[in-house]
């Protein structure tokens, strides 16, 4: 069991990200990533994909990189921060996994490792950012069996295979007591009794081999 | 599965609202306030219901 905790907050007042001027009348910003190079270690570029009735400020420098026809993808380099919250949150190799820009607001959601590294960032935040708001925390609780899954391909079960043991399914052949006998379940399929549990055992044959196999 | 229940936690520390899942609020009873590390009760948490929960 992992003890991640998803922690979405919000910011409400970044001067260190030039987007959310653009948000404060226009529409939201829903794609957001950065990359950094060896090449300038100095500085982040950053893509964004914007409504085409956003005012783009010349004092960007945005460059077209793809056009979606109702939005378009920009890129713009800009010198890094320390004061940026991406950077707060990637110092602790926490990267940042969704980022809305929303009113003037940074909406930034990332996956802690822990509690302490949580604590860590939003330590770390708050240096910069008093008016930090955490908007939702929900941490991993899988148990041990909800932990132990695996992928059954259905697609290895033929058509036939699948009509008999889901009208076997469904008639209760699977309950104690049955709520439908072998015969039963056949007639309502239009076929033989011996032809019903050749399929049914061809099919239960897959999945249970499915399941033990990865077990 | 059950859907998991939802918590609004008010710090009564630091005045901070949270919204959290129950596997957060039992972290935060045990370890305190995620953003102030004050301890907190049950008092602190009140269930949310969502409308396609009901």
């Amino acid at each position: 069991m992992t003890s991640g905790i998803r922690a979405e907050i919000c910011l409400p007042t970044v001067s260190t990200c030039p987007l959310t001027e653009l948000t404060v009348s226009g529409p939201p910003i829903y794609s957001l990533t950065r990359s950094y190079s060896k090449e300038a270690p100095e500085t982040v570029t950053v893509e964004c994909i914007l409504d085409n009735s956003c005012s783009l400020p010349d004092s960007i420098g945005f460059t077209q990189v793809f056009d979606y026809g109702t939005k378009t993808a920009y890129r713009f380099t800009m010198h890094r921060s320390d004061d940026s919250p991406f950077e707060r949150i990637e110092q602790h190799g926490v990267p940042v996994a969704e980022t809305i820009i929303r009113d003037g607001k940074l909406f930034l959601t990332f996956h802690a490792t822990d509690l302490p590294v949580l604590r860590s960032i939003l330590d770390s935040l708050r240096e910069v950012y008093t008016d930090l708001q955490v908007q939702r925390l929900l941490q991993s609780s899988a148990d041990a069996s909800e932990s132990d899954l695996i992928q059954v391909d259905r697609s290895q079960l033929t058509e036939r295979q699948r009509e008999v043991l889901n009208t076997a399914y469904e008639m209760g052949y699977f309950t104690h007591p049955k709520g439908a006998n072998a015969g039963e379940v056949a007639a309502s399929l239009g076929i033989d009794q011996s032809t019903f549990t050749e399929h049914l055992a061809a099919a239960q044959r897959k999945i249970l081999g499915s399941i033990v196999d990865s077990s | 599965m059950p859907p998991t229940q939802t918590h609004s936690f008010a710090c009564p520390h630091c005045g901070r609202t949270i919204e959290l899942d129950d596997a957060m609020k039992a972290t935060l009873v045990q370890t305190g306030c995620v953003v102030c590390g004050c301890p907190v009760t049950e008092t602190a948490f009140t269930p949310l219901t969502h409308p396609n929960t009901n």
